[in-house]
């Protein structure tokens, strides 16, 4: 178990981290999440022993580690460029952290080439051992930092933007991969990503992080369902936000009441966000909001509708199921809310 | 503690290291640049002033001034030639050629002086010539214009063809399409392109041609008053044991040095310009 | 291999332009003219002349050729030559290389001073450093008066030439060395500590092996230079036959007395010494070039 205890970290005048709690469970497969500058990648690097908070203790297994490096942690680290040696074989890169144990815990040279061996083999990149990393595509090279991260048996395995500096296709199939990978050999494993989807598809829990502080810890379903402030919401999964007024249990926009609120709310300003999926067009009803298309077009099964709200410039988003044909460009149509979250007008919940 | 990567961190490390380096350019470097003005001015200004207004002090200041007011605008022109024929157009051979372009950096400005006497001096293959013509190179001008002419050949063409290696031909490649002409297209878009690499590298010509002094030394026949450059004239005075003077105008060609750093800097410096190569 | 086809073309464009490829069409007007006269002058100052120094050395015969180029008095000269040029070369190569380290890796005051000093044998004059250095190391010299009581007589000796090559090559390592070392990147070096190396091992096995070609190629051009320097070391030398005379100064005094051919037999063995140190420039190049490609 990976324990952090109100972690912060200051760069110059800029608080990259602001007194995070965290826990991390044996075996688990975490995804911090967050725009650049959340404030995830420190976190990642403080829990590595790459970097150091001004604050707050870091534990693994009840174990203070915070003063250690990262040499002493026993993690394994991937890094986002992958920062494989150049100047060494696949093979060599692989083997590195063994080479460099001291003498009585090294393993003879036979062995590491052999162990070495078998992780490349784990990763699919047999036979490739005597190349050099410049030989190997980029998917090829993500591999081999893999690979050689687990060479050394680590406890906690970090990957920083795992898949940022691949293509789509390969990032896809990658991902895939290293879920198996991760069922497989069932060792902890933290990745850092701004990408919602990859986060949503990889981790058993998701941290969504932002301006130093995590706004919300869960699985995907929890995470994308009931997300625990509008910047989650908006952040995770795609969102539509619009500002409303609250009067007597309705959400008011532009003097229209536009959703029926469940609950105890008080009156005043907030902000109503919903996804697209949960809209239904056409209806007629009072609390339809009028939406004049501008745009129209396909997204897998469904057609993504996008307009403008009640005379004003506000572009709300809509999916409709692509079984009939889609609503043309500049016709008007009603838009009723069938599930939305309230959050405060600064984006707290309510 | 607040930093991770080895060395960067150690402050212990880091300060015994950084003693160590600048002891050592201090050392080598720094004190015998100091040493040339003291030199210079243990004797006051007045012995100073002297040993530099002195006719044959003079005499070799202005054909100091003179052998690099030639030979710099020739290596310009060269360098631009070269550079515009390497990185405008694909042809065979022309690693070849940039080899052949580096090959004076890797001649001892001895061995220069040397063939060039083998050449042009009274017992080379040019030389009955043109004693009958009356035409003097080696011991004259000609010969140390041509021998600083080859030590600094490549300063220009070395610093430029990196340079417009990486500009590419997109731009020249677009002025054309709009219909300017050839030399237009290099006056109005590579030149302002490559005009600080240019100055650069006019700055370190212009320093090894006034400080020549191998190659210049054998051509030259040291005349004084005729054939001596500043650097030939510092050799003169202080094998006289004239140490005072030789240090006087030993200032002035460090005065010219510390005026080259000073420009190099500044280019680096304001225009973010780092120099491509490192053979000088 | 599959992935590596879709590794996106446009992205080596951007490059330099590969040295030697096929000749193609260029709509850029002035080949002939700048090819013309850039070949015309290259010939004319550089192949030209040096290729006289061969053919005269030529005209020499071989057992000729092997009595004044290879002389007692000649193989003594190379021997001061290459010695010095190369204990300076290696003294450079441990100096040169903390230069650059503590320019790239650390920040002090007076820093950027002291970057522009490492330049300062590239602008001043030889014969100016030579006289300096002279000064300060003979025997009541600035340094001299030290050294002279411990017994270490450094003008006029080979560790006089020694140190005037250390002036001059310096500059050579550090501008070599610092682009590299500044290209590495901090994630190489966490990487390997995150594989559980020592800081000294990073170093040993990791950024040394990176850095070790650019080292090779400032040890060699300085090493070139050294062997080939004239105006900085003759002042300090003290020029005594089979002892501090260096080649360059046995040619001149060859040339002096008028006997070409000796002069001319030991400019040749000096050049192809040239040579075959600018062969180990490229060499050393072109390793570095082929397992740093692409990535």
């Amino acid at each position: 178990m990976i324990a952090l205890h109100n972690i912060s970290k200051r760069f110059g005048t800029f608080a990259a981290l602001n007194g995070v709690d965290l826990t991390v469970r044996d075996g688990e497969f975490l995804a911090l999440l967050g725009p650049s500058g959340s404030g995830k990648t420190t976190l990642l690097r403080i829990m590595a022993g790459l970097a150091f908070p001004d604050q707050g203790q870091v534990r693994f297994h009840g174990e203070d580690v915070t003063a250690l490096g990262v040499a002493d942690r026993k993690v394994g680290f991937v890094f986002q460029h992958y920062a494989l040696f150049k100047h060494m074989t696949v093979l060599d890169n692989v083997g590195f952290g063994l080479s460099v144990r001291p003498r009585k815990e090294r393993p003879p040279k036979a062995k590491i080439r052999s162990r070495a061996r078998e992780l490349l083999e784990l990763v699919q990149l047999g036979g490739l051992g005597d190349r050099y990393p410049a030989q190997l595509s980029g998917g090829q090279r993500q591999r081999v930092a893999l690979a050689r991260a687990l060479a050394v048996e680590p406890q906690l395995l970090l990957l920083d933007e795992p898949f940022g500096a691949l293509d789509a296709k390969v990032r896809k199939e990658l991902r895939r991969w290293l879920r198996q990978l991760h069922e497989q050999m069932g060792l902890t494993s933290i990745f850092v990503t701004h990408d919602q989807e990859e986060a949503l598809e990889l981790a058993d829990r998701v941290v969504v992080m932002e301006q130093g502080t995590i706004e919300q810890v869960g699985s995907p379903e929890e995470v994308y369902m009931t997300p625990s402030s509008g910047f989650v919401s908006r952040f995770v999964g795609d969102s539509n936000s619009l500002p409303v007024d609250l009067f007597e249990g309705s959400a008011y926009f532009h003097e229209r009441p536009i959703y029926r609120l469940s609950g105890e709310t008080g009156n005043g300003g907030a902000r109503l966000d919903f996804r697209p999926h949960d809209v239904v067009l056409d209806a007629g009803g009072a609390d339809a909001l009028p939406l004049l298309v501008t745009g129209v077009y396909r997204r897998g099964g469904s057609w993504r509708v996008e307009g403008t709200v009640d005379g004003s410039s506000r572009i709300v988003e809509v999916d409709v199921v692509a079984d009939a044909a889609p609503p043309a460009i500049g016709s008007r149509l009603g838009l009723s809310i069938k599930r939305a979250r309230l959050f405060a007008a600064n984006g707290a919940p309510q | 503690m607040s930093v991770s990567v080895p060395f960067r961190g150690d402050r212990m490390v880091r300060i015994a290291l950084t003693l160590a380096a600048t002891a050592f350019v201090a050392l080598f470097l720094l004190l015998p640049l100091i040493a040339v003005f003291v030199e210079a001015l243990s004797k006051g200004v007045a012995v100073f002033v002297a040993a530099l207004t002195e006719p044959d002090a003079l005499a070799a200041i202005k054909l100091t001034l003179l052998v690099a007011g030639i030979s710099v605008p020739l290596n310009v022109i060269f360098g631009i030639c070269a550079a515009w024929a390497i990185t405008k157009f694909d042809f065979p051979g022309k690693s070849l050629l940039i080899t052949f372009i580096d090959l004076p950096f890797s001649v001892s400005p001895v061995v220069v002086g040397l063939v060039y006497v083998l050449l042009f001096g009274a017992q080379g293959w040019f030389g009955p010539w043109l004693i009958e013509h009356g035409i003097r190179i080696i011991f004259a001008v000609p010969g140390i214009v041509m021998a600083t002419v080859f030590v600094t050949f490549p300063f220009i063409a070395r610093e430029l063809i990196p340079l417009m290696a990486e500009q590419g031909r997109d731009d020249e490649e677009a002025a054309l399409s709009l219909g300017a002409g050839g030399l237009q297209t290099f006056l109005r878009v590579t030149l302002p392109n490559i005009r600080w690499g240019l100055l650069y590298g006019v700055l370190l010509c212009n320093a090894r041609a006034m400080g020549e002094f191998g190659a210049v030394s054998v051509v030259s026949g040291h005349l004084r008053g005729l054939t001596n450059t500043m650097p030939l004239h510092v050799e003169i005075l202080y094998n006289e044991y004239n140490f005072t003077a030789a240090f006087a105008v030993a200032s002035l060609l460090a005065l010219l040095a510390l005026l080259t750093l000073v420009l190099k800097s500044t280019l680096e410096w304001k225009f973010d310009y780092s120099h491509g190569s490192v053979r000088h | 291999m599959e992935i590596a086809l879709k590794e996106p073309f446009a992205a080596r464009r951007t490059h330099a332009q590969p040295m030697a490829t096929r000749t193609r069409k260029s709509i850029i007007p002035g080949f002939g003219l700048t090819m013309g006269f850039t070949l015309a002058w290259l010939s004319l100052i550089v192949l030209l002349p040096l290729s006289a120094l061969f053919l005269r050395a030529a005209g020499l015969g071989w057992s000729d050729f092997k009595a004044v180029g290879f002389s007692d008095r000649a193989m003594a000269a190379y021997i001061v030559s290459f010695g010095t040029a190369f204990a300076a070369a290696i003294v450079n190569g441990v100096f040169g290389l903390l230069t650059a380290w503590v320019f790239v890796r650390y920040d002090f005051p007076g820093k950027r001073l002291l970057n522009a000093m490492v330049d300062l044998p590239f602008a001043l004059p030889t014969a100016v450093a030579g006289i300096a250095l002279t000064t300060l190391y003979a025997t009541n010299g600035w340094i001299g008066q030290f050294l002279d009581p411990l017994g270490i007589q450094v003008a006029y000796t080979p560790l006089g030439i020694t140190v005037a090559l250390i002036f001059v090559g310096l500059p050579f390592i550090v501008r070599s060395v610092e682009p590299v070392l500044a290209d590495l990147s901090v994630e190489v070096e966490e990487a390997a500590l995150s594989l559980g190396a020592r800081p000294w091992q990073v170093f040993r096995y990791v950024i040394l092996p990176a850095i070790t070609p650019a080292l090779l190629t400032g040890f060699a051009l300085a090493l070139a230079r050294g062997i080939g320097e004239y105006g900085s070391v003759i002042f300090i030398a003290g020029n005594m036959p089979y002892k501090s005379e260096i080649a360059p100064l046995l040619i001149v005094t060859q040339l002096e007395q008028f006997d070409y051919g000796a002069a001319t037999a030991i400019a040749t063995v000096m050049l192809l010494a040239s040579f075959g140190v600018l062969l180990l420039i490229n060499v050393a190049q072109a390793w570095s070039r082929r397992k740093v490609v692409n990535s």
